[in-house]
């Protein structure tokens, strides 16, 4: 009868929702909520653990150690070590959050199309969800290798009836939507002042690249080419969007925020709630702040990493901090460290604030995190060119990232009591190198220089596995790595033994390692379960 | 009927030790950075300080009774506190007051632009202000001979000469020193010099008013010839010079590339530059230079800072 | 020869009683007395007899006898064989009854100091289990009626005079006139869809006949808790801090070692944070009722004040009841019925949370660290890390600024029409009405200890909505006795509208004065939060019941009820609910006759089914946009959206099928009366979120999945004598619930009971799955600690250490598994919270002016997980430590049994084990009470007609082997799946009181 209808009260139905502007638009910012999100309530509303990519980029590889206190995220430890159990509450985050988002993209893209929108909005639009997919997509093959893949929210009749997609094709599924972005999205200069952090012609460009050069060598079926990639990096380099910023130092601090040489971040406030889904903010400072200040110190650089800096390079005042560096100064102060909460005697720098950018919500702070900036396509550029003989445009890109941190100034607030950039005070230093014409030496260079480029930022990992270079490091890290009384860290563990028999094979006998598939898909839902677990 | 409530101490009965101060060796006037004897009971890893300022503890004897303590250089009048580990702390019955000495500045360097400098003298760490142009710029690290201050925050063009005045905590007023020089900060870019006037391929075609010579020794940097563009001329319409290449460098290639050449003019001169790509569009500098006589090097991106629009560097062809 | 023949009735104490029914014996001539309890029956022959009759009392036969004058003195029934039982929507004699019905009197609910009706139920009915929420004044109560009917929302309906509700938090306990609970299906399934987890009846006092009559009392006393926890002194903490960092090889930090080395060399007590949180607390009690009447119209009006403060400072609740009951006589036939009721309440939020919350912050704080510091004028700071929380004074101060309340309008008007067309055939109809405006006001001070204890903005937060509830209904009632057969049928509809709404706000940088506590006083323009949500939900209801009875002997009822919600979608909409059930009075059959000393024999059986759809939203069928889900663009923050959950559009009722088998006996002259019942209840459909893949990426959807069962048995025995003056009466109550879970959506166990630990480590206590109870325990087993280097050799699988990092002193668990180590794998069954058997005694003595009663509840069997010890039981350096722990083992204390200190506790001595599970069995003198009324010959020149002094004492003993403060815990909020887990729960006040009761 009709007095049981009762129309839903100050919400609306997904059917009629996709036909204003405004409401399209809203459905699209509802993906980007879950890239930002590193902790809060999962898709079900429970509590989900953190999920930073830099557990994977940097944790897994020799820029750091955990961090924080031991048993603190053991979870992470377990990932480190390469014995991750198959409930591992950050290993599920990973899997929840990508699933949400695709969920939420597939909405999206189910109803955009056959909305009345004008032409021009709703093509963006669906580039912007495209975009988003994939990025999704491609965190979750680079993590877990191939899972399932929905052109549409998933029906209820289909729980437990799909099986993972593999490898190659959770790739392909991924470049897939990042080239339909691509055909879809404006450039970043397109894009009204008010809509700064949305997904760009370059940001799809470049996530294309990076992947197809994963893929290229992790994939084993992969059949992308070195030119396939420099078409891409050619095409950002050549847009004239993009450029580095003159001072490396000040990439990582709040003016350096969308700057000339950011190519996709998170978009961070401090708002006025410290929960998600309405918080707008991160608590990726605070997380990886300092025990003895205001942070959980997370993520703490090796030594391993801090050896890698030449010895006059600015770069690395920008990338580290902590009790053993410049007198603990960091931002203009010197604070208290705890030691016997922290694995090694450093923190990240580039994620360190200054006290008066602390956010009074401690986990909500406006800052900012860099997910893909200019000197990587770059590099990529130059490892393409590498890969393909060109030796001197490879070294000429490689020796424009050295002469840019050359003159660039030390970190904001090297010297105690004052936020300004301190010249280094240096000349001749991160001398001219040249490029050996030998392809292995001339990669190893480039790695090198990369990782002291690109320090703490999400990528050392891949870098290492798909330059078949991942288990030699693993072996290193176990036979060097110490505690901070300078015991073996990983003496209780193999590590390349606990790696090895969890990897998959690339090509050329790339060993590529696959984190676990969350216990419950595999038992209730019947997905096949990643070898060595 | 409310029931009394007892005050929330009443039942503590941990009497953390607080400092105690009987005796200051000082008291009144006293001179900065001096090292003084307090006497007391409960020193135990004490924490002093005057106003907030944190002294050094030179040293504590066995009783903790007693310590030597050396003043900041920099405090205001206050009582002198100690603080212990137990979060307790006492102050002094005497208000201590600063004496600060003279402060004699015998050098301000230059102002590489946008950067720190170094202002050298006596007991210069006392200087409480300092002004390029009668704006305030902070000081970074103070040491009694010398000061770094830092430039950033002005808009200062190299070229520039500037004045630098001070404000100290000292007795003496500190004269104003001008004409400091704001130069281009030291960049070396051995890997994009455009022209090498060395290897004898590039022309310099010049205006019967203007010759070239090698620069000589005295330039900065670690190339030990550059090439001088002198003239007759004067002012900014005169062209003194004028080179050519015949083999044009490809720098399409060139990520952000800049065009990097030292320069000096004579005191009381001032010079600009401009280019021509191949496609015969000209660009001018942005800023011209005014070195009065020293070296200066300057290096600039090729898509900044050149009045008409930036160079297209993917198809710059120099000429 | 006929005559008229007039009286007067009076009640044992010489009350003069209104209306009594007078009826000559076998005729359907009569009358009812008057007001003033005088009658006049006229048209009677010289041989009748008349029968005097009124509820509740003996009814007297007089034989006429040619006398023209009959005066009566009716006593009140020691039985209780013809009690009227309200049943929904009607009554029926308590003889005809064939469902499980329990009966509560407004004389048995006075005891407790409580302004919560359904607290002073506890003990007093068998399978009826009810514990407070905490003992936080104004806390909620958990009542659950035969055992926990479903995970979702076990809570009973409430219907007070015919008008549901979903609790007793606006019926003022002065005002009840008794209670019934309707146990079984048979019984509830006149209630259909609301009726799953049991139905609790109440009926307010009505006005009477008469001149006015005022009723006051008063009470008021102290509180003050019934158990603190031992903990160890500033020095021995030092020592054992010390000793943690010794036996790691661990460097004390030199500040620390100063600190510790202070405290031992003073040997110092330091704080008492028990003794600063705990304060013995006023609570006071007010109550005024007037009533009476005209033949047209009774009234019955009244007004109680309850102000309750808490044994923790800042915590504390007010309430105000106001009520008015009329009923207007239009005609001997129409009557209406006019209730309405206005409640308000004010409580302070007394903060428990597990981080910042007084007591489990203060249970966990260090004894060196100052409640107030007089050195720094502060509150004190910590002088070492470790616990990194903030001074629990602080959070009970902050509580005075963080309150909530609401205001209840109740109205309720109900019409009667009897003999309507037919004779015994009657009409009602009800229109009811519950508004209740909520609020809630916290402000978050700002405030500086230390670094890491201080907030630098302060914020409030401010909630208001409403909720509103409307039910009408009608229907038709049929009774009609014919020779031998007896016929009671009812056929109605009824229709429910509910609806809530509320905003709410944060605003920032507001000024800490309370007079400034406002929106408009805030100095940030930039930063605020606005929300407001609403819903709206209807049920529409069809029902029919019939009884019949042949010869009073068999009893048949039968009953069915539809109800149509809005919940659900078009093709679930409806629910059908029937219940059969019988009943035989075998002690009406002939061959029983000769046995005297049996009174009563009554055998009954039922089996129905009944709805539940509390766990679903209002619109779960559909999937929805909501908003709230925000990014940043361009530097601001920018609003989205989702489809939150997938929609279900085959989500349905939640069913509850239950059996049940009953025999009431009474015995010599119902002095003795024993009820015996079996059930067996099963609860399918269950609504939950059920879990989906991940991959689907979207909120679980909520799905009729899972099913449990609770069977048991239940009693109750009662006696009741009089020996002259003395009067007593004794009775005895419990039953046997069995739980389990009998399906499980996906068969995925659910953890529950999350106890966040100092060292930073969260871990679930509970599990729910298939084959056990709901939440019960779950962690690793221990077998005592190891004491010698031999133990822990030996202790190896396969010729390897099965805990390589343990050493002397260490926990030593079980390797359950038996694989070798120790791990989340070996987790098992730890006990649960679920009691074998609970119950309750209730005794009464009255001897001339000296009444006694005393009330005890009893639990038995269950479990509880002391999340106190997981706190402060560590081996490490993290928090204080009960007295316990000084008997550690230690090369010096061979024989200590509790494990070593270490800070580094690489053996894990900490985690959740059988450690922190403990018998959670009690028994509690619930209340005892000795009151005196003062004799005729002294309030009667008063002109008063009763006055009565008391004492009362709550909680004042409890027999238990917990360690905790309190083996009473309820579930806190949300927590259905953990039940049993203590949060270091705000205890149970022991409340004395003293009281007078006046009636004029
Ligand atoms: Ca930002
Ligand atoms: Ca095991």
């Amino acid at each position: 009868s009709d007095f049981l209808e009762v129309d839903p009260i100050a919400r609306e139905t997904e059917e009629n929702f996709f036909e204003t502007p405004d409401n399209a638009i809203l459905a699209i910012n509802g993906i980007y909520d879950v890239i930002g999100q590193s902790e809060g309530s999962g898709h079900d509303g429970q509590w989900l653990t953190h999920n930073y990519e830099f557990f994977f980029g940097d944790l897994l590889a020799d820029d750091a150690e955990k961090g924080s206190k031991e048993a603190d995220l053991q979870t992470v430890q377990d990932m480190v070590e390469w014995r991750p159990g198959t409930s591992n509450s950050v290993l599920e985050s990973v899997w929840i959050k990508c699933f949400d988002g695709i969920y939420r993209a597939n909405i999206a893209l189910k109803w955009l199309p056959q909305s009345s929108l004008d032409a021009d909005l709703k093509s963006r639009l669906e580039g912007e969800a495209y975009f988003l997919k994939g990025y999704f997509y491609f965190y979750l093959v680079r993590v877990f290798g191939g899972v399932p893949l929905f052109d549409e929210p998933v029906e209820s009749g289909e729980f437990g009836t799909i099986p993972r997609a593999s490898y190659h094709e959770t790739f392909e599924y991924a470049a897939l939507h990042f080239e339909k972005a691509i055909e879809r999205l404006p450039n970043k200069s397109d894009y009204a002042s008010s809509d700064m952090g949305r997904a760009t012609l370059g940001a799809a460009q470049g996530y294309l690249a990076r992947l197809r050069m994963y893929q290229i060598s992790m994939d084993a079926e992969a059949t992308v080419t070195y030119q396939d990639v420099k078409e891409l990096t050619s095409a950002i380099i050549g847009s004239g969007q993009y450029s580095l910023m003159t001072n490396y130092a000040q990439l990582f601090e709040f003016i350096g925020e969308n700057g000339s040489e950011s190519i996709f971040e998170l978009q961070m406030v401090e708002g006025s709630t410290a929960n998600a889904p309405a918080k707008t903010g991160t608590n990726l400072s605070q997380f990886t702040g300092n025990r003895g200040d205001w942070g959980w110190g997370f993520q703490n650089p090796t030594q391993d990493l801090v050896d890698a800096f030449e010895s006059q390079d600015p770069r690395l005042s920008c990338s580290i901090y902590g009790p053993a560096y410049n007198g603990g100064v960091v931002q203009g102060a010197a604070y208290d460290y705890k030691m016997e909460e922290m694995m090694t005697p450093y923190l990240n720098r580039k994620t360190a604030l200054a006290d008066a950018e602390k956010p009074s919500i401690t986990k909500s702070s406006a800052y900012n995190i860099r997910k893909m900036r200019y000197a990587e396509i770059l590099l990529l550029h130059a490892e393409v060119e590498i890969e393909l003989g060109n030796y001197i445009a490879a070294e000429d890109i490689i020796e424009s990232i050295r002469a840019r941190a050359r003159t660039s100034t030390m970190a904001r607030g090297f010297a105690e009591g004052q936020l300004s950039y301190p010249s280094t005070g240096w000349g001749g230093n991160l001398p001219y190198l040249g490029l050996p014409t030998e392809r292995d030496a001339a990669i190893d260079l480039l790695l090198k220089e990369k990782r002291v480029e690109m320090a703490n930022e999400g990528l050392r990992f891949w870098d290492l596995v798909r330059h078949g270079k991942y288990l030699d490091m693993l072996d290193h890290k176990q036979a060097t790595f110490k505690n901070n009384d300078g015991s073996l860290r990983y003496e209780s563990v193999n590590l390349r033994a606990n790696c090895l028999e969890k990897c998959i094979d690339g090509k050329n006998g790339v060993k590529v390692p696959l984190m676990p598939i969350p216990e419950s898909e595999v038992n209730d839902w019947d997905l096949t379960q990643n070898k060595g677990y | 009927t409310g029931c009394e409530e007892k005050e929330l101490s009443e039942d503590y009965d941990i009497n953390w030790p607080i400092p105690e101060i009987t005796e200051v060796s000082v008291a009144g006037d006293v001179a900065i950075g001096s090292q003084i004897t307090v006497k007391g009971a409960y020193f135990a890893d004490a924490v002093v300080t005057i106003n907030g300022i944190e002294c050094t503890v030179i040293s504590v004897n066995d009783t903790e009774t007693e310590m030597t303590v050396e003043l900041p250089r920099i405090f205001e009048q206050g009582l002198l506190r100690v603080a212990n580990v137990f979060n307790r702390y006492s102050e002094s019955d005497e208000l201590l007051n600063p004496v600060y000495p003279e402060v004699t500045v015998t050098k301000v360097n230059d102002i590489p632009q946008g950067l720190q400098f170094k202002v050298e003298g006596e007991n210069v760490d006392v200087i409480s202000e300092v002004y390029i142009d009668g704006e305030s710029v902070p000081i970074l690290t103070r040491e009694p001979s010398e000061i770094l201050i830092n430039s950033g925050e002005l808009d200062l063009k190299p070229g520039q000469l500037v004045s630098v005045s001070f404000k100290s905590l000292g007795p003496n007023a500190i004269p104003e020193v001008a004409n400091v020089n704001v130069i281009y900060p030291f960049i070396e870019y051995k890997e994009l010099i455009i022209w090498d006037f060395e290897d004898g391929n590039h022309h310099y075609v010049g205006e019967p008013t203007a010759s070239v010579a090698s620069g000589g020794s005295d330039c900065p940097g670690n190339v030990d010839k550059f090439f001088q563009l002198r003239a007759p001329g004067y002012g900014w319409d005169k062209v003194t010079g004028e080179m050519t290449s015949e083999e044009v460098p490809d720098v399409s290639t060139f990520i952000n590339p800049y065009l990097t050449f030292a320069v000096r003019t004579p005191a009381g001169s001032a010079g600009y530059f401009q280019m021509e790509d191949q496609n015969g569009n000209w660009r001018h500098f942005g800023y011209g230079f005014k070195t009065d006589g020293e070296w200066m090097i300057i290096s600039q991106p090729l898509n900044e800072s050149w009045e008409g629009g930036e160079f297209d560097t993917r198809a710059l062809n120099l000429s | 020869q006929e005559r008229s023949i007039s009286g007067e009735v009076v009640d044992s104490n010489g009350e003069s009683m209104p209306g009594v029914s007078i009826v000559v014996k076998g005729t359907t001539n009569g009358t009812i007395t008057n007001v003033d309890g005088k009658y006049v029956v006229s048209n009677v022959s010289e041989d009748a007899t008349l029968v005097f009759s009124f509820i509740g009392f003996d009814a007297q036969e007089i034989p006429v006898k040619g006398k023209s004058n009959i005066n009566v003195t009716l006593a009140a029934s020691v039985q209780d064989i013809d009690e009227v039982v309200v049943v929904g929507y009607g009554s029926l004699r308590k003889s005809d009854l064939t469902g499980a019905v329990a009966k509560v009197g407004g004389e048995e609910l006075k005891g407790p100091s409580t302004p919560d009706a359904v607290q002073a139920l506890q003990g007093k009915v068998a399978g009826v289990n009810i514990t407070p929420s905490s003992g936080e004044p104004g806390a909620g109560m958990n009542i659950s009626i035969r055992g926990t009917g479903s995970w979702s929302n076990s809570s009973p309906l409430y219907v007070v005079d015919g008008f549901p509700m979903s609790d007793l938090s606006s019926v003022d306990p002065a005002n009840i006139e008794s209670i019934e609970i309707l146990k079984d299906a048979s019984a509830t399934a006149i209630y259909g869809s609301r009726g799953a987890n049991g139905v609790v009846l109440v009926s307010t006092k009505q006005g009477k006949e008469g001149k006015m009559q005022f009723e006051v009392s008063a009470y008021g006393g102290a509180q003050w808790t019934s158990n603190t926890i031992d903990m160890v002194t500033a020095s021995e903490f030092a020592t054992l801090r010390l000793e943690a960092y010794a036996n790691d090889g661990a460097s004390v930090p030199s500040d620390e070692q100063r600190i510790l080395n202070e405290v031992i060399a003073n040997n110092s007590k330091g704080t008492d944070w028990q003794d600063e949180m705990f304060r013995i607390a006023p609570i006071q009690n007010y109550s005024i009722s007037a009533r009476g009447g005209s033949e047209k119209s009774t009234y019955n009006l009244g007004v109680t004040y309850f102000n309750q403060e808490g044994l923790i400072k800042n915590s504390g609740m007010k309430k105000l009841y106001t009520y008015i009951n009329n009923k207007y006589n239009f005609t001997e036939k129409v009557s209406l019925d006019a209730n309405i009721s206005y409640s308000t309440y004010k409580k302070n939020n007394h903060n428990n949370d597990s981080f910042s919350g007084a007591l489990p912050v203060g249970i966990r704080m260090d004894p060196l660290t100052p409640a107030w510091d007089d050195f720094t004028n502060n509150y004190g700071s910590r002088f070492m890390g470790g616990v990194v929380v903030t001074n629990p004074m602080r959070a009970i101060d902050a509580s005075k600024d963080q309150t909530k309340g609401d205001h209840r309008l109740v109205s309720n008007f109900t019409l009667n029409i009897d003999d309507i067309f037919v004779e015994g055939l009657s009409f009602r109809t009800m229109g009811a009405a519950q508004l209740t405006f909520f609020n809630s006001k916290n402000y978050y001070e700002e405030y500086y200890i230390a670094v890491d204890q201080r907030n630098d903005l302060s914020s409030l937060y401010e909630q208001r909505g409403s909720n509103t509830a409307l039910t009408w209904n009608g229907f038709f009632n049929y009774v009609k006795r014919t020779g031998n057969h007896s016929i009671n049928a009812t056929l109605g509809s009824e229709v429910q509208v509910f609806k809530t709404s509320n905003i709410s706000g944060t605003r920032y940088d507001i000024p800490g004065v309370q007079d400034l506590m406002y929106f408009d006083q805030s100095k940030d323009p930039v930063n605020f939060q606005l929300n407001g949500e609403g819903e709206e939900n209807r049920i529409l209801s069809y029902f029919a019941r019939a009884n019949y009875s042949f010869k009073d002997k068999y009893l048949f009822t039968a009953t069915i009820r539809a109800d149509g919600s809005s919940k659900f979608h078009e093709d679930q909409r409806w629910g059908y609910f029937p219940s059969f059930s019988a009943g035989w009075n075998i002690k009406e059959e002939p061959f029983m006759q000769d046995i005297d000393v049996l009174t009563r024999l009554k055998f009954r059986g039922g089996w129905g089914q009944v709805g539940n759809a509390n766990a679903v939203g209002a619109w779960n069928y559909l999937s929805l946009m909501s908003l709230g889900y925000t990014y940043v663009f361009g530097e601001s923050a920018a609003e989205g959206a989702k489809a939150a959950v997938l929609s279900n559009k085959d989500l349905k009722w939640e069913v509850s099928e239950q059996m049940n088998l009953g025999l009431d006996i009474g015995l010599f002259d119902q002095r003795l009366g024993v009820t015996l019942d079996w059930f067996d209840r099963r609860t399918n459909d269950m609504q939950i979120s059920k879990p989906i893949p991940y991959y689907v990426g979207a909120g679980r959807p909520v799905v009729n999945a899972a099913s449990m069962k609770n069977a048991g048995f239940e009693f109750t025995v009662g006696w009741n004598d009089k020996k002259g003056d003395f009067k007593y009466d004794i009775s005895l109550n419990g039953s046997i619930v069995n739980q389990e879970i009998t399906d499980m959506a996906g068969g995925e166990a659910i953890s529950g009971g999350r106890m966040n630990g100092w060292a930073g480590n969260a871990e679930f206590t509970t599990r729910t799955e298939k084959g056990y109870e709901i939440g019960y325990f779950y962690g690793i087993k221990t077998d005592g600690i190891f004491t010698s280097q031999q133990e822990l050799d030996a202790y190896t699988k396969d010729g390897n250490p099965i805990q390589p990092n343990a050493e002397i002193g260490d926990v030593k668990f079980v390797d359950d598994n038996d694989d070798g180590k120790i791990d989340g794998e070996d987790r098992a069954y730890l006990g649960s919270a679920a009691p074998d058997f609970s119950g309750g005694l209730n005794l009464g003595l009255e001897y001339k002016g000296i009444d006694f009663r005393a009330s005890l509840v009893g639990v038995f069997g269950n479990e509880i997980v002391n999340g106190i010890n997981y706190w402060i039981n560590t081996s490490g350096v993290l928090s204080n430590y009960r007295t316990d722990r000084l008997d550690r083992w230690s090369a010096d204390n061979p024989t200590g049994t509790e494990p070593r200190m270490t800070a580094a506790d690489a053996n894990q001595n900490s985690r959740f084990s059988d450690r922190y599970v403990e018998d959670g069995s009690y028994v509690r003198l619930r209340n005892v009470q000795l009151g005196y009324s003062l004799p005729k010959s002294i309030i009667a020149p008063l002109k008063l007609s009763k006055v009565r002094i008391y004492m009362s004492c709550d909680n004042l003993l409890t027999f238990t082997s917990y360690s905790g403060w309190t083996p009473e815990l309820g579930n806190l909020d949300g927590a259905n799946l953990a039940p049993g887990v203590d949060y270091a729960t705000y205890p149970t006040p022991v409340i004395l009181t003293g009281g007078i009761n006046v009636n004029f």
